[in-house]
């Protein structure tokens, strides 16, 4: 625990210099501890649940080690992007590999079954937009993070990985109590978002975006 | 400038130069598969959430259990969210999403 502390005060520059001068209990702390959550989530996120969460972290620890040991992974970061979004990009990436062989996932097949039943004329026309249309999409992306409302930016990206507005309203709930951020009614009870107010956010944060691609009003 | 993981997080950071973002832009518009990298990657729920806070298990926070959140000292308004929903299942096809929400945009 006193380990612990010590190490929770070092920057992220530090604790690499750390493990790189040789101290593994940094690089312990730095997957097990500062970053496990973030590995949590992307387990979920890739596997529906966290039963490989060991092998993953263990996959990560291996990874950033590198092949003779000497942690050369870790000195690809250069500090131009944060460490976390880096470690997130990278461990998203190792995760992906790793899903062959431990659930045997289809290679190449990122989706649903559902997408076996899409009419391949159809597919074939969806799949080939052109550089131009990548490009405007590229654009929105680039809009949607630097959405200021966090709620409004939460509402576009829970939208866009398929989650519906009732479920995105039980996330918001939840965010904005994780973050104090909850308003209470006159009766001194929490005001809940729900799937209405999910869509006003929505329409704020599409009037947004509109503005910041330049789209003029109709 | 040579398109690596670190140049790949540093964008969706907004730490990039004007000229290095361009040609981030122009790399994203050409290899469109890793546009849903990007939206993971700028998508920073739940991982913000402590689950001490929360009164629950990520794996619980995510599937959005109704028993479980109304325990949490609030009742929650939503009732039908399917108890195995998880991020995986939700997982769709985020160019066809994309594509839908920059024509409603445009």
């Amino acid at each position: 625990m006193r380990k612990q502390n010590t190490y929770d005060s070092l920057s992220e520059r530090d604790l690499i210099d750390a493990i790189l001068s040789g101290n593994e209990e940094a690089a312990i702390y730095l997957i097990y501890n500062r970053y496990y959550r973030d590995l949590r989530y992307l387990c979920l996120d890739i596997y529906g649940s966290h039963i490989y969460i060991d092998e993953l972290c263990q996959e990560v620890y291996i990874h950033l080690k590198g092949k003779n040991g000497d942690w050369h992974p870790l000195t690809t970061w250069f500090g131009i992007s944060t460490f976390r979004t880096w470690l997130n990009r990278t461990a998203r990436n190792l995760f992906l590999q790793k899903r062959a062989s431990l659930i045997g996932f289809r290679e190449n097949k990122l989706y649903s079954d559902e997408e076996d039943d899409v009419d391949p004329v159809e597919n074939v026309v969806a799949d080939q937009p052109t550089l131009e249309e990548n490009l405007q999409k590229v654009l929105l992306l680039e809009a949607i993070n630097k959405l200021d409302n966090p709620d409004q930016k939460l509402v576009i990206l829970k939208e866009l990985q398929g989650y519906s507005h009732e479920e995105i309203a039980a996330i918001l709930n939840l965010v904005r109590r994780a973050e104090n951020r909850i308003k209470l009614n006159k009766e001194g009870k929490e005001i809940l978002a729900d799937a209405a107010a999910v869509d006003v956010l929505k329409q704020r944060a599409v009037a947004y975006l509109k503005e910041a691609l330049g789209v003029k009003r109709k | 400038m040579i398109i690596n993981d670190e140049i790949l997080a540093a964008y969706v950071d907004g730490m990039l130069s004007p000229s290095q973002t361009e040609e981030v832009r122009r790399y994203l518009a050409s290899h469109p598969q890793e546009m849903e990298q990007m939206v993971m990657l700028m998508d920073n729920f739940p991982r913000e959430i402590k689950e001490e806070e929360s009164g629950m298990s990520q794996a619980t926070l995510c599937n959005l259990q109704n028993s479980s959140i109304a325990s949490s000292g609030a009742a929650f308004v939503v009732k039908n969210i399917s108890p195995a929903t998880t991020p995986k299942e939700h997982k769709v096809d985020i160019q066809t999403n994309l594509t839908h929400l920059l024509k409603e945009i445009i």
